[in-house]
C-alpha cells in the first residue's frame, strides 16, 4: 500500500470502513478530530476517528445536515452531545479498511444498534441473543 | 420569496385548466371511442379465449373466473371511463356516443352472463355467453376499424 | 466433481432467478402488442446486466466489500446519500411490485382476491428473510424458477414459423397501429426490467455473504454469462408466446393471468401449473432479493454490521431496515393500487436510476487502489462506458416519454 507515513485524509481515512480485531463492522468514518499541535499550532494532528449522526451531519451540509445533527442531538442522553469517538491510539492498521484493537461492542459507538436491539430486533425469536 | 410566489401561481393556474378539460373535436372524440374500443376487444376477446380453452378441457377452473372477472371489471371500467367524457355539441359526435355505448353493453350483459356461468359451473350457459361475448367483441372491432381517424 | 455440481447449480439459479415481475410483465405487454420487434430492448439489457453484474460480482470478490460501502468512500457522502435514496425508494417499489405479483400469482391459482393473500405474503418473506440461510434462500427460489421453461416449452408447442419470428427479432418494424414515441417508451420499459439496480447490489453483497476471493471470479463470470443469458431467453419467449397467441386477437395484457395464457392454450393445465409455480418462484425470489437490498444499502452507506452470515443480534439496524421496508412494501400494495401499474412504474423508475447505480461500479472497477490486477481492462471498460452512455440516454427519456405517451397509451 502507500508509505505508511503519509495518509491522504480524503482518500486514506474519511468514510472508510472500521472494522473490529474479529473482522466485525463497526462504523464508517463520519469525520476526523483534528488538534492542534502543541510546539506548531499550524500543524494538526488526527488525534481521533469521528463515528455516528453528529460527525456525519456538518460533512452533509446545508439543511439536510442542520437537521440530522438536531435530531442526534434531541435523541442524545448527553447534555452536551458529541459526536463518539474512537481514539487514534485504537487504530491498528490503515488498509482498504481501517482496523482497530477493540472489540466492537467495547468500543461503544453504536448506541442506536443497541437500542434497536434491545427494542426490537432482540425480541424477534431466533435473533439469536 | 417574490419570484417563489409568482411560480407557484403560474404552476396553480396551469393545474387548474388541466382540470377543466377543454372541449374536445369530433376527431379527439373518435379517437377516445376507438382507444376504447380497442381496450374492450382486449377485454372480451380475453374472457373468450379462457372459455374456448376451458371448454377443450385445459383451464383450470380457478384461472376461468379469474380471466373472466378482469375481464368483466374492465369492461365496466370502459363503459363509466368513456361515458365520463364530454362529447362535443355535434350530431355526429353524439351517434358515435349512441353506438359505442351499445356495443359496450352488449359486451358487458354477455360478460356478466359469462361469469355466472361459470361461477355455477354451467357449460352450456358459458358455451351461449361466450358466443354472445365473441360477437360483441367482433362488433367493436369492426366500430374500432371504420373510425380509426 | 462438486466444483461441477457448484457451477451447475449456479447456472441453473441464475436462469430462473434472472426473471422477476417487471420482466414478466413487460414481456407480456410488448409481446402482446409489438410482437418481437422489441427484442432487440431486451437483448440490450441482457448483454448490459451481464456487463455490471460481472464486474460487481469482481469488485466484491476482490474488495469483500459492498457496493454501498464502496460508493460513499468513493463519491463521497452527499453523493452517496442521494445515490441511496433513490436506489432504496425504487427498490421499495420494486419490492411492493414483487409481493403483489406473488399474491397475483396465488390468485390464479385460488381465485381468491389477491388482497387477501398480501399480509401473509409478506410475513413469509420477512420470515425468510430472517431465518433462512442465504444459499438456501437463493438456489430454492432460483431452481424452482426454472419452472419458467414451461414458456419455451409452450412456444415450440404453438409451432410458431420460426423464419418470421426471427425475421421480426432482427428487422424490427413499427405494428400499423403504433408509434414510435410509444415504441421507444416500452424499449426504455424492457431495458429497465432486464437492467434494475437491485440485481447489482443484491449480487454483490451476496457475493460478501458467500465469502468470494479472487478464486471465485471464473465462478461468477460463467454464472453471469451462461445463467443470465439464458434467463433472458425466458423473458423473450414470454413475449414471443403473446405475440402468437394475444396479438393476433388484439388482446393487450394488462394482468398476470393474461402472461399465463398462451402457456394454457399451449399445454393445458399441467404448463398452467407450471406457469404458477414459475411466477410465484420468480417473484417471490425477487422479493427477498429486494427486500434484503435495502437493507445491504442502507447499512453498507452507513457502516453497520449486516448480512445474513452473522447471528441477527449482531446486526440490529440491518434487519430494522429489512423489517421497516417490508411493512412500507406490503403497506404499498395494500393501498390496492394496480399491482401490474406499481410493476410498471417500478421499471421506468428503475431506468431512471440506472445511472446512479452503474457509474459508481464503473469507477470502483476502474479503481487500481481497489481492484489491483483484477481491474477493467481494456474490453471491460469499452463496453462499460459504451453501456454507460446507452443507459444515460434511456435515464433521460424516460420521464419525458412517459408523460408524452401517458404511460404508454
Amino acid at each position: 500500500m502507500t508509505d505508511p507515513s503519509r495518509y491522504d485524509l480524503q482518500l486514506h481515512l474519511l468514510d472508510r470502513q472500521i472494522v473490529d480485531p474479529d473482522g466485525e463492522l463497526v462504523a464508517k468514518v463520519d469525520d476526523l478530530e483534528l488538534t492542534p499541535s502543541r510546539d506548531d499550532p499550524r500543524t494538526l494532528y488526527v488525534t481521533a476517528l469521528l463515528v455516528g449522526p453528529l460527525a456525519l451531519g456538518p460533512r452533509l451540509r446545508g439543511r439536510l445536515g442542520r437537521w440530522v445533527v438536531a435530531i442526534a442531538r434531541r435523541l442524545s442522553d448527553d447534555a452536551q452531545p458529541a459526536p463518539h469517538r474512537i481514539d487514534m491510539a485504537l487504530v491498528q492498521e490503515i488498509g482498504s479498511a481501517i482496523t482497530v484493537s477493540r472489540r466492537r461492542t467495547d468500543l461503544a459507538v453504536e448506541p442506536l444498534e443497541r437500542w434497536v436491539g434491545d427494542h426490537v430486533v432482540n425480541r424477534i425469536p431466533g435473533s439469536g441473543a | 420569496m417574490r419570484a417563489r410566489g409568482r411560480v407557484v401561481g403560474i404552476l396553480a393556474a396551469m393545474l387548474l385548466t388541466a382540470c377543466v378539460a377543454p372541449a374536445l373535436s369530433y376527431e379527439g372524440y373518435a379517437q377516445q371511442a376507438t382507444m376504447t374500443a380497442a381496450d374492450a376487444v382486449s377485454a372480451a376477446r380475453t374472457a373468450v379465449l379462457a372459455t374456448r380453452t376451458d371448454e377443450q378441457g385445459r383451464m383450470t377452473g380457478a384461472a376461468l373466473l379469474v380471466l373472466v372477472q378482469e375481464s368483466e371489471a374492465a369492461l365496466g371500467t370502459l363503459g363509466s371511463t368513456f361515458d365520463s367524457v364530454q362529447p362535443p355539441d355535434d350530431g355526429r359526435s353524439d351517434a358515435l356516443r349512441r353506438e359505442l355505448d351499445g356495443l359496450l353493453q352488449d359486451a358487458q350483459s354477455a360478460v356478466q352472463d359469462l361469469r355466472i356461468a361459470a361461477r355455477r359451473g354451467d357449460d352450456a350457459a358459458m358455451s351461449l355467453a361466450a358466443a354472445a361475448l365473441a360477437t360483441a367483441g367482433d362488433a367493436l372491432a369492426d366500430f374500432e376499424e371504420l373510425h380509426q381517424p | 466433481m462438486s466444483r461441477l455440481f457448484a457451477v451447475a447449480l449456479g447456472i441453473l439459479t441464475a436462469i430462473g432467478g434472472f426473471v422477476d415481475i417487471g420482466d414478466l410483465v413487460a414481456s407480456g405487454v410488448v409481446g402482446s402488442r409489438f410482437g418481437l420487434s422489441l427484442a432487440w430492448a431486451t437483448i440490450l439489457g441482457i448483454i448490459g446486466i451481464c456487463v455490471f453484474a460481472e464486474m460487481s460480482g469482481r469488485v466484491a470478490a476482490v474488495t469483500s466489500r459492498g457496493t454501498f460501502d464502496l460508493v460513499r468512500e468513493r463519491l463521497g457522502p452527499r453523493a452517496g446519500l442521494l445515490n441511496l435514496s433513490a436506489s432504496a425508494l425504487v427498490t421499495l417499489l420494486t419490492f411492493a411490485a414483487e409481493l403483489g405479483g406473488i399474491a397475483l400469482a396465488i390468485e390464479l391459482a385460488t381465485s381468491v382476491h389477491y388482497l387477501l393473500f398480501v399480509p401473509t405474503v409478506g410475513a413469509a418473506v420477512w420470515l425468510i428473510m430472517w431465518r433462512v440461510r442465504f444459499s438456501v434462500l437463493e438456489n430454492v427460489f432460483g431452481l424452482l424458477g426454472l419452472a419458467l421453461v414451461v414458456f419455451a416449452v409452450a412456444l415450440w408447442q404453438l409451432g410458431p414459423d420460426w423464419g418470421a419470428l426471427l425475421n421480426e427479432v432482427v428487422q424490427p418494424s413499427l405494428p400499423s397501429d403504433e408509434g414510435y414515441p410509444v415504441y421507444f417508451y416500452y424499449a426504455i420499459a424492457l431495458f429497465g426490467a432486464a437492467m434494475t439496480p437491485y440485481e447489482v447490489f443484491f449480487f454483490s453483497s451476496g457475493g460478501v455473504e458467500e465469502r468470494w476471493t479472487p478464486k471465485d471470479i471464473l465462478t461468477s463470470r460463467i454464472n453471469v454469462f451462461v445463467g443470465f443469458p439464458l434467463g433472458g431467453l425466458l423473458s423473450l419467449a414470454i413475449a414471443a408466446c403473446a405475440a402468437i397467441v394475444l396479438m393476433p386477437q388484439g388482446i393487450v395484457v394488462d394482468s398476470l393471468a393474461q402472461v399465463a395464457l398462451p402457456v394454457v392454450v399451449a399445454g393445458g393445465k399441467l404448463a398452467l401449473a407450471a406457469a404458477i409455480l414459475g411466477f410465484v418462484a420468480a417473484t417471490f425470489g425477487a422479493a427477498l432479493e429486494t427486500g434484503l437490498s435495502i437493507g445491504y444499502s442502507a447499512a453498507q452507506y452507513f457502516g453497520w454490521q449486516w448480512g445474513k452470515y452473522v447471528r441477527p443480534y449482531k446486526a440490529a439496524r440491518f434487519h430494522a431496515v429489512v423489517l421497516l421496508s417490508t411493512i412500507a412494501a406490503v403497506t404499498i400494495v395494500l393501498t390496492t393500487l394496480d399491482p401490474i401499474q406499481v410493476t410498471e412504474y417500478s421499471i421506468v423508475f428503475s431506468a431512471v436510476a440506472l445511472p446512479l447505480t452503474y457509474l459508481p461500479i464503473l469507477l470502483i472497477a476502474n479503481d487500481g487502489e481497489y481492484m489491483g490486477e483484477h481491474v477493467n481492462g481494456r474490453v471491460g471498460n469499452a463496453l462499460g462506458v459504451t453501456f454507460l452512455g446507452i443507459i444515460m440516454v434511456a435515464s433521460i427519456a424516460a420521464i419525458p416519454l412517459m408523460i408524452y405517451t401517458k404511460a404508454g397509451q
